[in-house]
């Protein structure tokens, strides 16, 4: 798979991970409680929870998780601005480099 | 700085979640744009003569546009950046306005991807100051070209600021 996978090259920025939410998740919430709205969150996204997700669905979680109260809804606002960041990144990467894009 | 590490705001993480509960008090990252918060921002463009003009709010790792004028492209897709290109984390950090006259001659900023790719050239950030003391974000202006920020025009900028924190304020009661 091209580069452009999981890494935009001329800002030198790497795709945003599930993973780094869900610990910022467990960390103030706990490890069930951060489990329980993740799950209800990609539930709500159409999203399996326990599966990894591309950048697209993380777009989704990160809309649905900054409707959340509290610290949740900050970080699903963080995660959709770098994953919507990385998406158009990617995008006019990829149209630069002729690259056709699969919608 | 590196402005291209995944940012950490590990040493200020306690201040920190306090900081990012005032900003979901506030109703800061609402997907629907407060219309005060975007006359503002088209006024402080207008009266700066500068292109864009922002209420940016510092998150734990980016920074979300409240209100924007002028931006375009993936900035305004994404409505924000990652946070490690955030000239308004100076601002926050420090509590102060935050100046750039010339970016690609500033050693704090012109290895940024926004100043080296993107353009930016000057920038002038007043912090946002909750009433509980919080630094949430900044009201700035963003020019294309250098130039200079008179003492008057920092102070300008600091009442812009002002008046969105109150208008959050009030909003929020």
């Amino acid at each position: 798979m091209n580069s452009l996978a999981n890494r935009v090259a001329e800002y030198q920025f790497t795709a945003p991970l599930s993973e780094e939410t869900k610990a910022k998740l467990q960390k103030v919430y706990g490890r069930e409680r951060a489990a329980t709205i993740w799950a209800e969150t990609c539930a709500i996204a159409g999203c399996d929870s326990s599966n990894q997700h591309d950048v697209r669905e993380l777009v989704t979680i990160g809309i649905e998780l900054s409707k959340a109260p509290g610290l949740a809804g900050v970080y699903g606002c963080s995660l959709t601005v770098r994953a919507r960041s990385f998406t158009a990144l990617a995008s006019r990467a990829a149209i630069t480099a002729g690259i056709p894009i699969i919608r | 700085m590196n402005f291209h590490a995944h940012p950490s705001m590990e040493p200020y993480a306690k201040q920190d979640e306090a900081r990012l509960h005032e900003i979901s008090r506030l109703g800061l990252i609402s997907s629907s744009v407060n219309p005060s918060l975007k006359r503002a921002v088209d006024t402080a463009a207008r009266e700066f003569n500068v292109p864009i003009a922002l209420v940016s709010v510092v998150l734990d790792d980016a920074q979300y546009f409240a209100a924007m004028h002028g931006i375009e492209g993936w900035m305004e897709q994404a409505r924000g950046t990652p946070l490690e290109w955030s000239f308004c984390l100076n601002a926050v950090r420090s509590r102060k306005p935050f100046i750039v006259s010339d970016a690609s001659d500033d050693r704090r900023v012109s290895e940024n991807p926004l100043v080296q790719i993107d353009g930016i050239r000057s920038y002038a950030g007043a912090p946002l100051i909750t009433k509980n003391g919080h630094a949430v974000g900044a009201f700035c202006v963003i020019g294309a070209e250098a130039r200079q920020f008179s003492a008057c025009e920092i102070a300008r900028l600091e009442g812009f600021a002002r008046r969105v924190v109150e208008e959050l304020e009030n909003e929020a009661k």
